[in-house]
C-alpha cells in the first residue's frame, strides 16, 4: 500500500472536503453566480442550497416593544448530486468538493475535482490560490465491553484522566495543531466522542491537512502535486494516530 | 511506535482560537461536523467564560458588537455610509479572539464603507490602523515618526498574520501610553 493509498473494505470516512481558498474579485458577491453556476454544473449536481450567514438583532428603546431583524448574506452556494452524497461549493472564500459517505478513493474523484474547479474558474474568475487543505471526518465505532473502553488499545494519542481508577470519561475533545517541519503544512486533529450507541462509542477522528501557498488558479498540475503531497500526510497521521487494533476494525 | 510527524515548534500557539476555528460553520456539512462543531464550541465558549483567560477581549468583543449594532444600518453617519458588514464584524470578533496574549487591544471604528477599524494608536505620530471586510484580505497602515507604510495581510480566522503582529508589536514597544491590557 502506498503513501497515498489507503484503502479498507469498512472505511471510516463519513465525509471527505478538498478546500481550494482564493482570492476572489474585489467586490464580488457570489449570490450574483448563481443563475450561471446552476446553469453549469446541473447535469451532474441537481439539487441547490445557499448557505447563509444570518446576523439577528435586537433592539430595545426605552417604551417600546423589543424590535427584531435579521440580515442575511450569502457565504456558499451549494450543488449537490441528486443522493446528496457529493457536492460542489462556491464560496465567498473560494471552491470545496465534499463526498460524504460511502468513500472510495480520492483517486475516483480528482478527475471530477479537476472539471468542476475548472467550471469554477470560468464562473467566479478567482485571482490566487491561498489554502489548499483537506479534511476527513471519520466515525470509528469503538466496541463496548461491559459499557466501558480503553482508549489506548485504539488511539496512540489517546486521552487520559488525572485519576483512572476513580474516574470514567463522560465526554472529552482533544485538539493538536501541528507544522511539518519540512513542508510547513498544517495539521489541525481533532478527536471527540459521540454519544455511545448500544454496543459502539462513536469516535470522532478529524484528520485535516493544509497547505499555505499561494499559486495561479489555473496552475492545475500545481494544485494536483499540493494535493498528492497533503493526502500522503494525513494519511500517515491516519495510520499514527489509529493503533493496528483500531485499524483492524476497518477490515 | 507512530514516527514522530514534525519536530513540535512552539511557535504557533493557537490555543482556544484553534478551537474557535472548529466552532464556525465550515464547508463539512456532515452531522459529524456538526458534532465537532458543537464540542468545540462548548470549549471555546466554556474558555470565555473566564475573566483571567478571556475578560480583556470579551470586553473588547462587546464593544465592538454595541458599535455593530449602532450603526447596523445604512445612513449611521447622518450621510451614506454603508450599515456595519456583519461578516465584518464576525471576523473582527474572531480577529480579537486570535490576538496573542500580551499584545494590546485595539480601539474599533466604523468605516463608511460597512468595514470595521481597528487602530492601536500610541501617539499622535505612533499608530496601527487595519480595516476588516467582508472577505479575509485586512488591509493595514501604519505611522511611525517620519516613517509610514501599508499592505495586504490575510487572516483565516484563527492564525494571527505575522505581518500585522509585527506592526503591532513595532507600535506598542516603547508606547509610553494607552493601551488596554488584555
Amino acid at each position: 500500500m502506498s503513501a497515498l493509498e489507503i484503502r479498507f473494505p469498512k472505511a471510516p470516512i463519513i465525509e471527505a472536503v478538498l478546500d481550494i481558498e482564493c482570492d476572489m474579485p474585489p467586490g464580488q458577491k457570489i449570490a450574483s453566480l448563481e443563475e450561471a453556476a446552476r446553469d453549469r454544473l446541473r447535469d451532474r449536481y441537481p439539487k441547490f442550497r445557499a448557505q447563509f450567514l444570518q446576523e439577528h438583532r435586537i433592539e430595545a428603546k426605552p417604551d417600546q416593544p423589543p424590535q427584531m431583524s435579521v440580515r442575511q448574506d450569502v457565504q456558499a452556494l451549494q450543488f449537490l448530486t441528486e443522493d446528496e452524497k457529493q457536492l460542489v461549493q462556491v464560496r465567498v472564500q473560494g471552491f470545496s468538493f465534499n463526498r460524504l459517505a460511502p468513500y472510495g478513493s480520492l483517486d475516483d474523484y480528482l478527475p471530477e475535482i479537476e472539471r468542476t474547479w475548472r467550471l469554477f474558474i470560468e464562473l467566479a474568475s478567482p485571482v490566487q490560490v491561498r489554502v489548499i487543505r483537506m479534511r476527513y471526518i471519520n466515525r470509528i465505532q469503538l466496541p463496548l465491553t461491559a459499557g466501558r473502553v480503553q482508549l489506548d488499545k485504539y488511539l496512540h494519542v489517546a486521552p487520559h484522566l488525572p485519576d483512572e481508577k476513580a474516574l470514567t470519561f463522560t465526554g472529552f475533545l482533544n485538539q493538536h495543531s501541528a507544522i511539518e517541519a519540512e513542508t510547513g503544512h498544517q495539521v489541525n486533529l481533532v478527536l471527540t466522542m459521540q454519544p455511545a450507541d448500544g454496543e459502539n462509542l462513536p469516535l470522532i477522528f478529524d484528520n485535516c491537512v493544509a497547505a499555505v501557498e499561494a499559486g495561479e488558479p489555473e496552475n492545475w498540475p500545481w494544485i494536483l502535486t499540493k494535493i498528492q503531497a497533503l493526502r500522503a500526510l494525513k494519511n500517515r497521521i491516519f495510520k499514527n494516530t489509529l493503533t493496528e487494533q483500531c485499524q483492524n476494525l476497518f477490515q | 511506535m507512530p514516527e514522530p510527524l514534525s519536530v513540535a515548534v512552539g511557535v504557533y500557539c493557537l490555543g482556544y482560537s484553534a478551537l474557535a476555528a472548529y466552532s464556525r460553520v465550515g464547508s463539512a456539512i456532515s452531522p459529524e461536523s456538526a458534532a465537532v462543531r458543537r464540542s468545540a464550541f462548548a470549549v471555546v465558549e466554556s474558555g470565555e467564560r473566564s475573566h483571567a483567560l478571556f475578560g480583556g477581549k470579551a470586553g473588547a468583543i462587546s464593544e465592538l458588537q454595541a458599535l455593530a449594532n449602532e450603526c447596523a444600518d445604512a445612513g449611521w453617519d447622518g450621510e451614506a455610509a454603508a450599515g456595519m458588514n456583519s461578516l465584518a464584524v464576525s471576523t473582527a470578533q474572531d480577529f480579537v479572539r486570535a490576538l496573542p496574549e500580551g499584545l494590546p487591544l485595539p480601539e474599533f471604528a466604523p468605516e463608511p464603507d460597512g468595514s470595521v477599524s481597528l487602530d492601536w494608536t500610541a501617539s499622535r505620530h505612533r499608530r496601527f490602523t487595519l480595516s476588516i471586510g467582508n472577505s479575509n484580505r485586512l488591509a493595514y497602515a501604519w505611522l511611525d515618526g517620519a516613517d509610514k507604510g501599508h499592505g495586504v495581510a490575510r487572516f483565516d480566522g484563527s492564525n494571527f498574520p505575522a505581518r500585522v503582529l509585527e506592526g503591532i508589536q513595532s507600535i506598542s514597544s516603547h508606547a509610553r501610553t494607552s493601551f488596554r491590557v488584555s
